[in-house]
């Protein structure tokens, strides 16, 4: 990537811009309330004017995943909030066998609610749309702002802050415990190429608890680019598990930029698994400014042909006894290509503070690339901090080994890349989503495909 | 059974086996003996098929296949089994999931139906008192925080699992214990019938006691020197392997 924005790509952010201007009134009247204080723009606005402002790109977060260039694109938007014409809480079904779930359809980026859904949780709960939010200052004051603001270095980010016009939230009241996890299942499937911009906020209160999975499916012949934007907002002692499983294709492009505000005590465990994608860039920021707040952060890349996957974990300590643990595994095949960066920042006069990370790659062909890179900037002295970086091939004495037991070399091959990946499975809590991934990630390595039994797309209408 | 014909094989290059020759025949026990370095372990993984190893003259025929031709998966589906000397770690495959794999593969290759899940662990269970490993070891990892005795047992489960018709034991009993020796060389007696046969490579006269080989062979500078049966074993055992060299050198001078 360069280090500077060419004239071209300079010219389709300006596009971008220039929509937003144009439809301003568009925008803002078909907006959730809560998503109308918007401050994309003027990043992007400051950027191209050259402003002295805190956005910047291009920028050493993303070094491996070039936005400005997979902005040039000439995508359709869905500024008019057409829906498409079939409900796909009614066409498509993607379930994880043996897992009871509230699961909310996203088809693009509009919000599909199933009748019943609501009464499927604690009461006091919010699961819905913003737009459906009763009282959107009200739960907007809820989090932070530092939560709320977009990602100074990421484009997408800022552009999905400026024309995301609804999305989901979920709001869990102090001391509520979701009796099952909610799944949000993303489908990018249009007979154009198409640009969807998505929203998530969850709201967790004091020792409340939830589950979320998010899957992301795309199908069809066209170019699709979704971004999505998630906050999330721990309360004191609560615990949050995120599970994002990404299936997706060659013709996806997909940036997810999730800002965590985790508070005293709180606990998030994140899980993060691509089977199969386009390109794909997760940025992930974890604040903990108190104390005693834990997070787990886990992910896996299953990537063949020429797949780019990217994941980069900032987490900024501050306070007392907080910490962050990071184990990511990658298996990369073809010439596809994978990035990971685990940021640690730790503020002046933060204590006790641990953070410790992995980056395990195995490379099955000459021709896959890995970048893997900590990065640790630390301003405080009571701080315990580990990384480790490995890239490796199969084991060839292993194979051999279970070959002479009579198992194909195939077979060894995805015994042994099955179990590499499975570390990072072993740690999703969810028993039977666990099952479920384990399942597909060998799906995965015998077939190159990772489609599931339950999902199916029943003629989401392609002609429209 | 097994015909090994002027055998020649490199490892890195160097030649290592120079015109090994040997049958086995249905039923039989043959011990190999000779000095560390004079090609025993070679021997055993040209027969398995390990791509580390070339072989650059002769033949191999087992059971009237050719094979060398044979990949060394279809070899071991073929009845081929080898316990390695160092057998190896293969963490996060649990030793059920790699043996049930195992089991399956050899299966299909000979048309049968797979075994399932419930009736693959009673069997495993049954397999296990041969040589007395805990449950515990079959969750773990292949070998994974095994000991050395572990592992050698594990390998005879391995065995008593795939029931292959010619087993290679490659110094299955160096490094055990008298209890363990006694363990692996009970599990391998219990597991021979007519059919299936052995080579079996060992330094130790106690193995001779509890196995009562047929044949006996020296392999020296990889060339087999002597043949035997098991007093030729016994007499190693007593007066090492240099009177063997010393013959040697007088009948070529
Ligand atoms: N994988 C290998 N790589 C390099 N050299 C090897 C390898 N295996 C065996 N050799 C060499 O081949 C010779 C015979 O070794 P080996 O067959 O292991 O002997 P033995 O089992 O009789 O002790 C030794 O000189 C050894 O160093
Ligand atoms: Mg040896």
């Amino acid at each position: 990537m360069s280090r500077h924005l060419t004239q071209q790509q300079k010219d389709a952010l300006k596009e971008y811009l220039d929509l937003f201007e144009q439809n301003s009134r568009q925008i803002e009247g078909a907006s959730a309330p809560m998503l109308r204080k918007r401050s994309g723009d003027a990043l992007l606005r400051n950027l191209l004017e050259g402003k002295d402002s805190p956005a910047h790109y291009p920028n050493e977060r993303f070094l491996y995943t070039d936005v400005a260039e997979a902005l040039m694109t000439d995508y359709g938007l869905n500024i008019y909030c057409r829906r498409p014409c079939v409900n796909p809480a009614e066409t498509y079904h993607c379930e994880v066998k043996g897992l009871q779930a509230a699961t909310i359809y996203v088809h693009g980026d509009s919000v599909y609610i199933p009748d019943g859904l609501p009464q499927l949780l604690p009461e006091g709960t919010y699961l819905g749309t913003l737009k459906d939010c009763a009282e959107p200052e009200r739960v907007r004051a809820l989090f932070s702002d530092k939560a709320w603001e977009p990602d100074s270095s990421d484009p997408s980010n800022w552009i999905n802050d400026m024309i995301a016009l609804d999305g989901i939230c979920l709001v869990v009241p102090d001391g509520v415990k979701l009796p099952m996890p909610v799944q949000i299942v993303n489908i990018a499937d249009w007979a154009l190429d198409m640009m969807s911009n998505r929203r998530l906020c969850i709201y967790l209160g004091r020792k409340a608890e939830a589950d979320i999975i998010v899957c992301d499916h795309a199908y069809g012949e066209n170019l699709q680019l979704t971004t999505s934007n998630v906050t999330l907002q721990l309360s004191e002692g609560s615990r949050l598990g995120y599970y994002s499983v990404e299936q997706t294709n060659e013709k996806t492009t997909r940036f997810c930029n999730i800002r965590a505000m985790q508070l005293s005590d709180s606990q998030l465990e994140y899980n993060s698994i691509t089977l199969q994608c386009g390109t794909t860039r997760s940025t992930l920021t974890i604040m903990q400014p108190e104390h005693g707040a834990v997070a787990e952060v886990c992910g896996a890349v299953v990537a063949g042909k020429s797949e780019r996957a990217d994941n980069y974990v900032r987490v900024e300590h501050g306070g007392e006894g907080n910490s962050s643990n990071m184990l990511f595994k990658y298996v990369l095949g073809g010439k596809s290509v994978g990035a990971f960066t685990g940021e640690v920042f730790v503020a002046e006069g933060a204590r006790q503070i641990s953070s410790e990370q992995q980056s395990q790659n195995l490379l099955t062909t000459d021709e896959a690339r890995v970048y893997s890179r900590p990065v640790l900037e630390i301003y405080a002295d009571d701080v315990k901090c580990n990384h480790g970086a490995t890239v490796g091939k199969l084991d060839e004495t292993a194979l051999f080994y279970m070959q002479q037991r009579g198992i194909s070399e195939p077979d060894a091959r995805m015994l042994l890349q099955h179990a590499f990946v499975n570390d990072v499975l072993q740690r999703i809590s969810i028993p039977a989503l666990r099952e479920q991934l384990s399942t597909l990630v060998e799906r995965r390595f015998r077939s190159g495909r990772a489609q599931c039994d339950g999902c199916r797309m029943i003629d989401l209408c392609k002609d429209n | 059974m097994l015909e090994i014909e002027n055998l020649h094989a490199t490892v890195e290059g160097k030649e290592i086996l120079r015109g090994v020759s040997l049958t086995i025949a249905p039923g039989e026990v043959h011990v190999l003996m000779g000095p560390n370095g004079s090609g025993k372990s070679t021997l055993s993984n040209v027969l398995v098929g390990n791509p580390k190893y070339s072989v650059t003259e002769g033949s191999i025929t087992f059971q009237g296949k050719d094979l060398l031709a044979l990949s060394p998966d279809a070899r071991a589906c073929e009845g081929i089994f080898m316990s390695f000397q160092t057998p190896i770690e293969i963490p996060g495959v649990s030793m059920t999931k790699f043996l049930h794999a195992a089991l399956n593969a050899r299966r299909k290759y000979h048309g049968e139906k797979p075994i399932g899940g419930a009736d693959f662990l009673k069997l495993l269970r049954e397999k296990r008192k041969l040589v007395g490993l805990d449950a515990h070891f079959m969750n773990r990892g292949v070998n994974e925080g095994f000991s050395g005795g572990e592992r050698k047992k594990g390998e005879i489960l391995q065995m008593a699992i795939l029931e292959p018709q010619f087993s290679i034991l490659d110094e299955t009993d160096s490094g055990l214990d008298v209890d363990a020796l006694r363990i692996v060389a009970d599990g391998f007696n219990a597991l021979r019938t007519e059919k299936t046969s052995a080579l079996v490579i060992t330094h130790y006269q106690r193995m001779l006691d509890y196995l009562k080989p047929d044949f006996v062979h020296v392999l020296m500078n990889g060339r087999i020197v002597r043949s035997g049966d098991a007093s030729l074993g016994y007499a190693i055992e007593e007066k090492g392997f240099d009177w063997i060299k010393e013959e040697l050198n007088s009948t070529s001078a």
